[in-house]
């Protein structure tokens, strides 16, 4: 190993060689990644007439979009209330034999022990039961390439462990080099080594932590873009006296699916944006931090995407 | 070229796009056949103009509307205007577009407003050389639309069907009829539909546009801000028994209604189309 030429660099050359092999890393990452989800090749499907709530909130943000989702819609319907504390309490309301579909009254059982916020995106058992239920919808949205290939997970792998190798490799090697000639001044390249591999796997995260595929952001911006005209009336129509103070209610439910609650902040019904961006750590309006590494499946796990 | 040289399939009846009831167009496109969008909204656009092009372009069939190309100029029509209404139509590739039959320039300053042609020859001429200017950089067909007229320009050697039918004789170009245009020239001038009907040029009809306007001291004003008018209707309908058509564009631009009216109108000349055997 004392023959190879990189390794007998003297330090400051040897770490600029080392910067430059983290950053080609960090570059066949990012490529590797990138080239894995090509679902772009195909123009997005047309934007729906009738958009689906639960689908756009699915695609958006996984399941905690569609959580999100259902509670303000419950919300709106008089069968929760957000009380202090950002607990989420059921309603003296309720709902009619029927009234009710199979996860909105999963989602009110899951409320009657007045849960906080955050609460709701960690029960597991929610999670599974919600996961279950939309499994035909996530089959749809896969078939239209619309959530990211499983591609894309294999790759990251790849790029992850490979990378990794790489960086750790050449500092130990390095660092073997110094030791048998006696120098023991590594602590500047173990830092460097610690932070690159730090930074590859930040940066595998930031490029598959949303759920949707290329294409699939594609169809959300079109959506966005067709439809958001009507987030302006909807969000106009909060506070006002009567029925249209229900202003996400029916047809334009997607729209908190699509934003999530972002929009909601300086109207009377900010403290959705409140309560659900202390409890997921985001305001809600995408997937990003909000759902940590548990979105990529639409929040199947806590590993991250596609587990 | 006459009208049915236009090697494109028939449109049916559509809307001249706003961005204001873009929402409401996206929840009901099924009930519109096609869109007609004004070509000088997109020749300087930003990202999100164009973004919004390209999201009409993926849901709609489109034709192009210019304003402001002012084909009666005697000084000739602005190569630089005209390089980018030929980029828009590159761009979104319709089967035809259209401009009005007037002028918007002269000497250079441009007057903002649609002016009238002097019915001569003279003018002809000048149309037809822009035109030919036009079609050298644009293969796209062009056709042409008669616009209203405050006045009439002095000294002119013939009335607006035979200054229309000769123009488009000259030019090669297809026929955008704007009903509701002719209605409001042949009210307010006191011409007779009835004896003339048969001089408008109807071999070269390309499209429609019809609206509803507004009157204003004894003369009719094309305002595009009300419903369509059931003198409007009728003239429409007679033309259509007439000759056939492409495509029926409805213009709305001020007073917005609720858009269930703009679709009840679009619908309703769908159906007087599908009546004349001019749509399917």
């Amino acid at each position: 190993m004392q023959n190879i030429a990189i390794l007998n660099l003297p330090g400051p050359e040897f770490l600029n060689v080392f910067g430059l092999v983290v950053i080609l890393v960090l570059a066949a990452t990012y490529l590797c990644i990138r080239l894995a989800d090509r679902t772009d090749r195909r123009a997005p499907p047309p934007v729906p007439q009738s958009p689906d709530a639960m689908e756009v909130a699915f695609l958006q943000g996984g399941v905690n979009q569609v959580i999100r989702t259902l509670i303000y819609d419950l919300a709106q319907r008089g069968f929760v209330v957000l009380a202090a504390e950002d607990h989420v309490i059921p309603a003296d309301k309720q709902p009619e034999p029927g009234e009710l579909n199979a996860m909105e009254t999963r989602l009110l059982e899951a409320v009657q022990a007045k849960p906080k916020a955050h609460a709701l995106f960690e029960d597991r058992g929610l999670r599974r039961w919600l996961l279950e239920q939309l499994a035909p919808l996530r089959a749809k949205l896969a078939a239209e390439e619309l959530i990211k290939p499983k591609s894309v997970k294999v790759w990251r792998r790849r790029a992850q462990i490979g990378g990794t190798l790489i960086i750790v490799g050449l500092a130990l090697a390095k660092i073997y080099v110094e030791w048998t000639a006696g120098a023991v001044n590594v602590a500047y390249l173990v830092f460097l080594a610690a932070a690159s591999v730090a930074s590859l796997f930040a940066l595998a995260y930031v490029l598959t932590r949303t759920h949707a595929s290329r294409r699939g952001h594609a169809y959300l911006d079109a959506m966005r873009l067709a439809y958001g005209g009507r987030l302006k009336e909807a969000v106009g129509h909060i506070g006002s006296p009567g029925p249209e103070a229900r202003a996400f209610h029916g047809a334009a439910l997607f729209l908190i699916g699509l934003y999530g609650f972002a929009p909601l902040k300086g109207t009377t019904e900010a403290m959705f944006a409140e309560a659900f961006s202390r409890g997921s750590g985001s305001d809600g309006s995408d997937c990003g931090t909000s759902c940590g590494g548990s979105c990529g499946d639409g929040g199947a796990s806590d590993g991250g995407v596609l587990d | 070229m006459v009208a049915s040289s236009i090697d494109a399939p028939a449109l049916g009846s559509g809307l001249g796009y706003r961005p204001q009831f873009r929402a409401d167009l996206f929840a009901r496109r099924d009930d519109v056949d096609f869109i007609e969008v004004i070509a000088d909204h997109y020749l300087e656009s930003s990202k999100e103009k164009l973004a919004e092009l390209e999201l009409l372009r993926a849901h709609f069939p489109l034709v192009a509307h210019g304003l402001d190309l002012s084909v009666g100029s005697a000084d000739g029509v602005d190569s630089c205007y005209l390089d980018k209404i030929a980029a828009l139509i590159e761009r979104i590739d319709p089967p035809w577009w259209s401009e009005h039959l007037c002028f918007t320039r002269a000497g250079g300053i441009s007057i903002g407003h649609l002016a009238s042609l002097p019915f001569t020859q003279e003018a002809i001429d000048v149309v037809a050389r822009n035109v030919e200017m036009v079609r050298r950089r644009i293969k796209t067909p062009l056709i042409l639309e008669n616009i209203t007229c405050v006045v009439r320009i002095p000294g002119g050697e013939m009335d607006e069907p035979e200054f229309l039918w000769r123009t488009l004789e000259a030019t090669g170009c297809g026929w955008l009829c704007d009903v509701a245009n002719m209605h409001v020239n042949v009210t307010n001038f006191g011409a007779d539909l009835e004896r003339d009907f048969e001089r408008w040029p109807w071999d070269r009809l390309v499209q429609i546009h019809y609206a509803g306007g507004r009157e204003r001291d004894g003369l009719l004003i094309d305002s595009h801000d009300a419903a369509t008018s059931d003198a409007v209707w009728r003239l429409y309908e007679r033309v259509i028994a007439r000759a056939p058509v492409k495509a029926v564009i409805l213009e709305r631009d001020e007073k917005m209604p609720p858009f269930g009216e703009l679709i009840d109108e679009v619908a309703r000349a769908r159906r007087m189309l599908v009546e004349n055997g001019r749509w399917r």
